[in-house]
């Protein structure tokens, strides 16, 4: 209840009232996958970066606006960079350098030559249907 | 056809039915088989993944062959599992009293983690939920179902599980108990369903069809074997 909500992460929603469950099957997509290699990679030896609950802390430290509105491996993504940038793997400013670059990139093949790219129509296949996302607090 | 479109390149294809049409676009509707990143997210992804390699930190083959790794984990690993329990009352035994030693007979690894084995029977149903996360016995099952990870899944199993179990076409009788646990990153937990009636003279293998991912995280029970024949 209201009472309760003030001390309580927004991860921990055990017991939480919530709406129906989508049981729908959904296959990993490529990124997510990739994702997932990456952040075992990273956690495995030999590189043993961090450890899952570093992982985790990371997650729950997450803005409660964040964390509710981004799907589960975006929520991994932004966890991977901050620990990278956490234990001196990269450093933010080449990030930040990269991310614009690669936006950049890709900026220009969807608005380039070939028109029918133009329409933003079907938005990642994992976000669920409940919610119309709001893109804030994804900024790398 | 239009030639500002390279994508199409080495398609080998012939274009009789475009004639006629006068449409901009040259192939009809067309559906590329990976979607474009168009999120920053994923922007993201690839920016840390082309610096790590760029800088030698991880590499390519690398990340394709985790991720053919984990394609090849999947709950027919599981079901092996609960099929040699139904099928060996000694590999029962010894799976209830360790489950990383029980899945190892079966040459499976739960590396760093406790796996913990939960027997259903008519009087007791085990539904597995990870309420702060999305702790799930991935090495056994592979990567768990979208649902599971969902906020409705997670909220809710612990408050209204008969509810949540309704949903997915679940209805036990009252006088079943239904038991929800609450997994770990540490202790992960693997739900062996109830072996379905008339299958005394049936093989492992045979058992094993009738095991389903859901029956292994007790959203559902095992599969009715007239529903097989």
């Amino acid at each position: 209840m209201a009472t309760t909500e003030p001390t309580r992460k927004p991860h921990d929603m055990g017991g939480d009232p919530a709406g129906p469950v989508d049981t729908h099957e959904h296959t990993p997509t490529l990124v997510e996958r990739r994702i997932d290699a990456m952040m075992q990679l990273l956690r495995q030896k030999p590189r043993a970066f961090w450890v899952t609950d570093e992982n985790r802390r990371t997650i729950e430290s997450l803005t409660p606006e964040t964390y509710r509105d981004s799907s589960y491996y975006q929520k991994w993504c932004l966890a991977m960079r901050s620990l990278l940038v956490e234990k001196g793997v990269l450093t933010d400013a080449e990030i930040q350098t990269k991310f614009e670059e690669v936006k950049a990139r890709h900026s220009v093949q969807v608005e380039g030559p070939s028109k029918r790219q133009s329409k933003p129509k079907a938005k990642s296949s994992m976000k669920s249907k409940s919610a119309p996302r709001k893109k804030k607090g994804t900024s790398p | 056809m239009t030639h500002d479109d390279h994508s199409h390149d080495g398609h080998g294809h012939d274009h009789a039915h475009e004639h006629g049409h006068d449409h901009p676009h040259d192939h009809g509707p067309f559906q590329p088989d990976i979607k474009e990143p168009s999120e920053d997210w994923e922007f993201l992804e690839i920016a840390l993944r082309e610096l790590m390699i760029e800088k030698e930190i991880i590499t390519a083959r690398e990340i394709q062959d985790k991720i053919e790794e984990w394609d090849g984990k999947c709950p027919e690993m599981g079901a092996r599992v609960v099929a040699k329990a139904w099928f060996d009352p000694d590999f029962k035994a010894r799976l209830l009293a360790d489950g990383n030693a029980g899945v190892g007979e079966l040459g499976l690894e739960v590396p760093g983690l406790k796996l913990v084995v939960l027997e259903n029977t008519p009087k007791l149903h085990h539904m597995i939920v990870c309420t702060l996360c999305s702790c799930y016995p991935r090495p056994i099952l592979g990567l768990p179902p979208l649902w599971y990870k969902s906020r409705e899944y997670r909220s809710r199993a612990v408050r209204e599980p008969r509810a949540v179990l309704a949903e997915f076409g679940t209805d036990l009788p009252d006088t079943v108990e239904v038991r929800v646990v609450d997994s770990t990153a540490d202790c992960r937990f693997l739900v062996l369903p109830v072996r379905p009636e008339g299958t005394s003279t049936w093989s492992e293998e045979q058992l094993a069809t009738l095991v389903t991912r859901d029956s292994m995280i007790g959203t559902s029970i095992a599969k009715s074997p007239i529903r097989i024949a």
